[in-house]
């Protein structure tokens, strides 16, 4: 009797067992197919190099990191001003779509007049594939079928126009990138925020309200608090937009004029796809990873501070 | 109510993204000449065959400029005389950039591939790519005519054998003969009574005539600045012109760093080019569409053929590419790259023609294939005479195979236009198999193309090369060394 009993309990922790594993074998096998080896795989490229004479990578030791860091100096390098952009990406997310993003959620979800209407055209472009949206934005500023150029003449501000157009001038490529992020970007984000605050509980308005609340201290004193890991959530993905941002100034401007839109992400991109050398793009990966890990950890301590999450 | 007319609405769309997705998956069988034709060439089997019995030669191809008519007439053609045979065309306008990670894989190859210029010498390095020495040395024109080998433009004959661990083969069949100029509007010119420039200073004559004829409503250039290529087609070609062919060779042997010396050949002829290019593209001479630098192709094409611009850089896959956008009375024409002024004479005292015919594309059979036999049949079958005439037929474009082009009947003005410049021009494209370029060390031009930077004041023709001749002059010994892996 007592044999039988135990040998249940043993039949019952082998089914648990089972049961639990069958559960964890998928995201571990996904962990180490996908995480594990592809970073292992990748930190062994950046210290190789393909033979043509072999027909196999070879091991350079650090050769792959020295050519990095001297091309910095080489003619027409364009990774200087791919690390200034895609520092910029990140900033004008943090800084300037989250809180574009933030004031336009906050006025949707207090029914301003046209709120429904607005509601719609910043989400539109977030429902668009960015290749059609790329190339609208392109037409928009066409020299010859644009409307920029027409309404500015229009306005009297034809100076202002760059003879070389808004995405062949150095000068002002890069600017029309943004303005096209800020323009694509905010939609999405306008949602998620807008979600956030129609959980606020209604009560703890109405009181503020009875204390002589104004409609933009609510939003400073209670939506933006209460909305505030939201928020931090969002800053920290930003965060990745520095390494990984490409597909914007690939479609645009295809990284030019002269690398003047060039990003991290783009000089990746290209290395691998155009020059196929995924070694170069295995060794920018592994710095990304070093520069990068320390950025997130610190920034993540940082908005925690900034925006503390409260109970609600 | 207001539920039952939400459940109609739903049911409404989804009866029509159901019809939209049926008509999407209906194959189009049409039966041309005692041939199947599934969708256009998805699959191409002579009539009358058992479908499932044939043996199928799986293709790849680039379907960008030229289309797809030319392959399906081709397969047509095959299938009608190999009946035991299908071919399923797979079209791909970037397959150059996916190619690789197939190819690394082996899963799913096709049989036969078409990209784009890409570095195919590091897939035969890795030994992706079958052998076509059989190939070449086929006689497909019947046992008195030439081998493939001995049809094959020596250019791309070179270009095509490369050594690896196999030994020295042939890897790739060269596909299109590239052949790059000034396209023009030919009905604006006839309507303006405009001649065609020889030399670039009748171009420049040509360039403010066409700005007072118009009123500067047209300009004399349109270009696409966010593709910086197109810049070389006529950059290249005042560089051939001034330092002469062999001279241009000489620089992409690659053997010291004196060739980026721009005090002597064949630097000084490439110096010579960019003040030239300077000379039309510089912004405040207005002869360029205001804009452009910041255009894609597709952009500054629709501006030409818009008659936006009299005239535009490129080559001769521009009408069959524009061709569903183009007006019908809208006729395009290809003129040489006119002469500058230090352009080397002949004996004769004549100007030497020349014409800069871009990377390659090319065609290859992967190791890994299902059917190397089917591929290698086809491919020797595509180099056969009528085979070539009839490429050039549709498409407008020559091959660099010898075959007659006089007797290709019913091509347009600009066809005409390009197979002239090509049968009369001595040609050449880069390429270079100097460990320094292989590896990406020493470049046509270092640190990437100079004519934006041109083009925006930033540096100046000599500046541009005494940088490169610094940089290649420091670094030449380390590029040795690290070019020996």
């Amino acid at each position: 009797m007592i044999n039988d009993i135990a040998k249940e309990k043993r039949r019952l922790v082998w089914k648990r067992r089972l049961f639990i594993a069958s559960f964890i074998t998928v995201p571990l096998l996904h962990f180490l197919i996908f995480t594990f080896y592809v970073n292992v795989d990748t930190f062994a490229l950046s210290f190789q190099k393909f033979s043509n004479s072999e027909g196999r990578y070879v091991f350079v030791k650090f050769l792959n990191y020295e050519e990095f860091f001297k091309s910095f100096s080489s003619p027409g390098s364009v990774m200087g001003k791919a690390i200034v952009n895609s520092v910029l990406f990140f900033v004008v997310n943090d800084f300037v779509i989250l809180p574009l993003a933030f004031v336009s959620a906050f006025f949707m979800y207090k029914k301003m007049p046209l709120a429904g209407m607005f509601r719609v055209l910043f989400f539109l472009p977030s429902i668009i594939s960015t290749v059609v949206l790329t190339m609208l934005f392109s037409f928009m500023f066409d020299s010859r079928i644009g409307i920029v150029d027409p309404f500015l003449r229009l306005i009297g501000l034809e100076r202002v126009i760059p003879i070389l157009g808004w995405f062949g001038d150095v000068k002002t490529a890069m600017p029309t990138v943004l303005i096209y992020c800020v323009w694509a970007g905010v939609g999405s984000n306008v949602i998620l925020i807008s979600g956030a605050m129609s959980r606020i509980p209604t009560e703890m308005i109405e009181a503020g309200r009875l204390d002589g609340l104004g409609i933009f201290r609510e939003m400073f004193v209670i939506t933006l608090p209460l909305t505030g890991s939201l928020m931090a959530t969002l800053m920290m993905m930003g965060v990745p937009v520095i390494f990984t941002l490409f597909l914007q100034p690939m479609l645009l401007t295809n990284g030019g004029p002269d690398g003047a839109t060039y990003t991290i992400g783009l000089y990746i991109v290209n290395a691998i796809r155009t020059e196929g050398s995924l070694t170069t793009g295995a060794t920018i990966g592994v710095i990304c990873a070093a520069v990068g890990t320390p950025i997130v950890v610190l920034l993540r301590k940082l908005v925690e501070k900034v925006f503390p999450a409260y109970e609600y | 109510m207001k539920k039952i007319l939400s459940a109609v609405l739903c049911l409404a769309i989804a009866a029509g993204l159901t019809a939209g997705f049926t008509a999407c998956g209906n194959n189009r069988t049409d039966v041309i000449g005692g041939v199947v034709v599934v969708n256009n060439g998805d699959r191409i089997y002579a009539e009358g065959a058992d479908p499932s019995s044939l043996s199928v030669i799986d293709i790849g191809f680039t379907e960008a400029g030229f289309g797809r008519e030319w392959l399906v007439e081709m397969a047509k053609s095959f299938v009608l005389e190999n009946k035991e045979y299908e071919i399923d065309l797979e079209g791909d306008p970037s397959l150059a950039s996916s190619l690789k990670t197939k190819l690394e894989s082996g899963k799913n190859l096709s049989d036969l591939y078409f990209p784009l210029n890409s570095a195919w010498e590091n897939y035969a390095s890795r030994g992706w790519l079958e052998p076509l020495d059989d190939v070449y040395s086929e006689k497909v024109d019947g046992e008195n005519g030439k081998t493939i080998e001995e049809k094959t433009d020596a250019n791309y004959k070179d270009y095509a054998r490369y050594k690896t661990n196999e030994g020295s083969h042939y890897y790739i069949m060269p596909w299109n003969d590239t052949v790059t100029g000034i396209v023009y509007n030919v009905k604006m010119f006839g309507q303006y009574g405009w001649e065609i420039p020889e030399t670039t200073d009748e171009l420049e004559e040509l360039c403010k005539k066409i700005l007072a004829d118009t009123n500067g409503k047209v300009k004399p250039f349109a270009y696409p600045g966010k593709i910086g290529g197109y810049f070389d087609y006529i950059g290249m070609t005042w560089w051939m012109q001034a330092s002469g062919v062999d001279g241009v060779k000489k620089f992409f042997e690659f053997g010291s760093p004196e060739i980026y010396n721009a005090t002597e050949q064949p630097a000084i002829g490439k110096k010579q080019a960019l003040e030239e290019f300077l000379r039309f593209y510089a912004p405040e001479k207005g002869y360029c569409i205001p804009g452009s630098m910041g255009k894609d192709h597709t952009s500054s094409q629709m501006d030409f053929i818009g008659g936006a611009a009299a005239m535009i850089l490129n080559a001769n896959w521009l009408e069959c590419e524009m061709k569903t956008n183009m007006s019908e009375d809208f006729t395009m024409g290809m003129m040489s790259v006119p002469y500058i002024s230090t352009a080397k004479k002949d004996e004769n005292g004549n100007y030497v023609k020349v014409n800069y015919t871009a990377p390659p594309d090319y065609i290859f059979i992967p190791k890994g294939a299902a059917n190397k036999s089917g591929a290698k049949k086809f491919l020797a079958y595509m180099q056969r005479d009528d085979m070539l005439a009839l490429y050039t037929k549709i498409t407008g474009s020559p091959r660099p195979f010898g075959y007659d082009l006089t007797a290709i009947e019913g091509l347009s003005k600009f066809n005409d236009d390009v197979l002239k410049i090509r049968s009369e021009s001595a040609t050449f494209f880069d390429y270079s198999r100097a460990g320094v370029y292989m590896y990406g060390y020493a470049q046509k031009y270092i640190g990437g193309q100079p004519y934006s930077a041109l083009i925006r004041g930033e540096t100046t023709p000599l500046r541009f090369c005494n940088v490169e001749y610094v940089e290649a002059d420091n670094n030449w010994d380390d590029w040795v060394a690290k070019s020996n892996l």
